[in-house]
């Protein structure tokens, strides 16, 4: 970057008029092509610039209450400086109490949990807003807003995103005091449990990616962990996939990252869904982005011309502790993923606000894949894997392979248990009848 | 800790010889040089006038002309308070090629603590304080202006 500084200045938004580098101020009255000015007026306000957290807390609060048929704001923790780290939660429960309905189906996105990275933080927010207008609007989300709870976070990480708006636009950590009164905060997605490590530099206050003196002692990550397992112990919460959002690089991992010595029991369904979401994004906007696992996107590994074939280099950074991981591990979520967004390094962090609702579209088209994904049956309704615990009994499985045979829209078979008989009659041969008689039924 | 310096210094002066050059022809626009002098000219149109409502947020008494006619008038550049942290610094494109390459950089990414911006297993993105690299960089300007 030629001139760091020009560019952290102009990474934050200026007021007035949105940016038009070729033509002056005073020229677009007069201008004879409307057309840019147009598409200029055209985008959401908000979406315009990069929003400080005094605007996007409001703004939540404002679609929950201008929504509340399907959105709510909720807190899923505190942070360190005692700020509370918003959600959306969006989705719309098909009500019937006299049945005990089974755990709700909920997917987790998640951006900002690195300060300094802006346009995860603005990626949630429009794939939320996107999720939110299109109810009932677009029949293929309100079938996801049916099917799932979506919770959106728009920052993991509060501290450290007023921080960076109003000190140091490159910080990366939170803002807890550490053993070194002059260096504060920990990398957060260092800090969960699973696989949590303590090497050098990560042992060290004033690194960048500070993992604690234990894990967990990341405040917010500990605090959004215990939300995350409270609601599944006792909210009734199934939380079926996990979307980290980070920058730069453009790349779609896939766990684990802490090494690449074990490869996850479920990784040929991870691939097969990060291909997606990077052929959905690709598809949006042209954009590539790379898959690969979260340790390999760390380790540079031989090739086999040096002799002894692939080896691993030594790291520049340890990927152990991260969110990614803790989710897969020990939430049993079948689907992380931690999603790299623009760039590529041209401007990295100080991405410019007309990259904004770009990477938004390109999200949420990734989102709705896997949203897409989830409900059909390539997903949390086919036979499940090893990393269940317990083996499913033969009935079950019979049943599991019935629910398959389903495609297209999904029933969960305990929410109306008078009904079995007649699902298993219409097979896969009579789709179309079947959506009709559900319809009905409604 | 100087033969560490040395060793980073070494490091940087052999990498970024490479890296220049790998970026040079992979530029995709005209945004795309981390190391480049470009366009700052034409971009001052738009850095004036956020300039003046940065500060203007953060109450710094405006140094230069205060009159908004011209169109065309130089930006004043960013606030003093980007520009005492920043200014300073580059981020640089490190490609990493061998082991040796990416141990030499895993030692002094831990030793000087530096900001790692991103990294993969072709490059690293590392902010420097331009004090560290003058040398390399000032040889690389000579040979891009000549």
């Amino acid at each position: 970057m030629h001139d760091l500084a020009q560019a952290v200045a102009e990474s934050y938004p200026a007021t007035g008029t949105t940016e038009h580098p070729s033509s002056p101020r005073g020229q677009r009255t007069f201008s004879p092509t409307l057309g840019s000015s147009d598409e200029a007026d055209q985008t959401n306000i908000f979406f315009r610039n990069y929003q400080p957290l005094s605007v996007i807390t409001p703004w939540m609060r404002l679609l929950h209450s201008l929504f509340p048929t399907h959105v709510r704001m909720i807190s899923v923790g505190t942070s360190y400086e005692g700020r509370d780290i918003q959600a959306l939660r969006i989705g719309v429960h098909p009500t019937n109490s006299q049945v005990p309905s089974s755990p709700r189906e909920t997917i987790i996105v998640t951006g900002g949990s690195h300060a300094r990275e802006w346009i995860s933080t603005s990626t949630v927010n429009y794939v939320a807003y996107s999720f939110i207008t299109a109810y009932g609007r677009n029949k293929e989300i309100t079938k996801l807003l049916e099917g799932f709870d979506w919770i959106f976070i728009p920052t993991l990480n509060p501290d450290g995103y007023v921080y960076s708006w109003q000190t140091d636009r490159l910080w990366r950590k939170n803002r807890q005091e550490t053993s070194l009164r002059f260096c504060k905060g920990l990398d957060l997605d260092r800090s969960y449990g699973f696989e949590w490590d303590h090497e050098p530099p990560q042992d060290n206050p004033c690194s960048e990616s500070f993992s604690g003196e234990a894990p967990f002692e990341g405040f917010e990550a500990r605090r959004f962990a215990n939300w995350a397992r409270n609601e599944t112990a006792n909210n009734n919460v199934r939380i079926v996939a996990f979307l980290d959002l980070h920058s730069y690089s453009q790349q779609v991992l896939y766990p684990y990252s802490y090494s690449c010595a074990s490869a996850p029991p479920t990784l040929e369904n991870l691939e097969e869904l990060a291909l997606g979401l990077a052929k959905a994004i690709h598809v949006t906007n042209g954009e590539t982005y790379g898959v690969t696992s979260a340790c390999e996107a760390k380790v540079p590994l031989t090739s086999c011309s040096e002799g002894d074939g692939p080896r691993a280099w030594p790291l520049i950074e340890s990927g152990g502790g991260s969110a990614l991981d803790w989710f897969y591990h020990e939430l049993k979520v079948k689907y992380s993923f931690q999603i790299k967004l623009r760039d590529t390094g041209n401007y990295g962090f100080l991405l410019p606000a007309k990259n904004i609702v770009p990477t938004g579209q390109e999200a949420f088209s990734a989102i709705r894949y896997m949203g897409d994904f989830l409900l059909s049956n390539k997903g949390i309704e086919s036979e499940d894997d090893c990393i269940d615990k317990g083996l499913a009994s033969s009935e079950d499985r019979v049943e599991k392979d019935m629910r398959t045979q389903r495609a297209g829209s999904r029933v969960p078979i305990s929410r109306h248990p008078v009904d079995i008989s007649e699902e298993r009659e219409a097979s896969v041969e009579n789709n179309a009848q079947f959506e009709l008689r559900r319809r009905r039924r409604r | 800790m100087k033969w560490l310096l040395d060793r980073l210094l070494l490091a940087v002066f052999v990498l970024t010889t490479s890296a220049y050059s790998d970026h040079l022809d992979t530029s995709k626009g005209s945004h795309s040089d981390l190391l480049s002098q470009s366009r700052h000219r034409t971009r001052s149109v738009l850095s004036a006038f956020r300039d003046t409502v940065i500060q203007t947020i953060w109450s710094i008494p405006e140094t230069s002309d205060p009159s908004k006619q011209s169109s065309h008038r130089r930006g004043t550049g960013p606030p003093s308070t980007i520009q005492r942290r920043y200014a300073g610094d580059v981020v640089l494109r490190f490609r990493i090629r061998s082991s040796h390459e990416a141990s030499a950089l895993a030692d002094a990414v831990n030793t000087l603590f530096l900001d790692v911006w991103e990294f993969t297993p072709e490059w690293v993105d590392i902010r420097l304080s331009k004090d560290v690299v003058r040398f390399p960089l000032t040889s690389k300007e000579e040979r891009i202006a000549a």
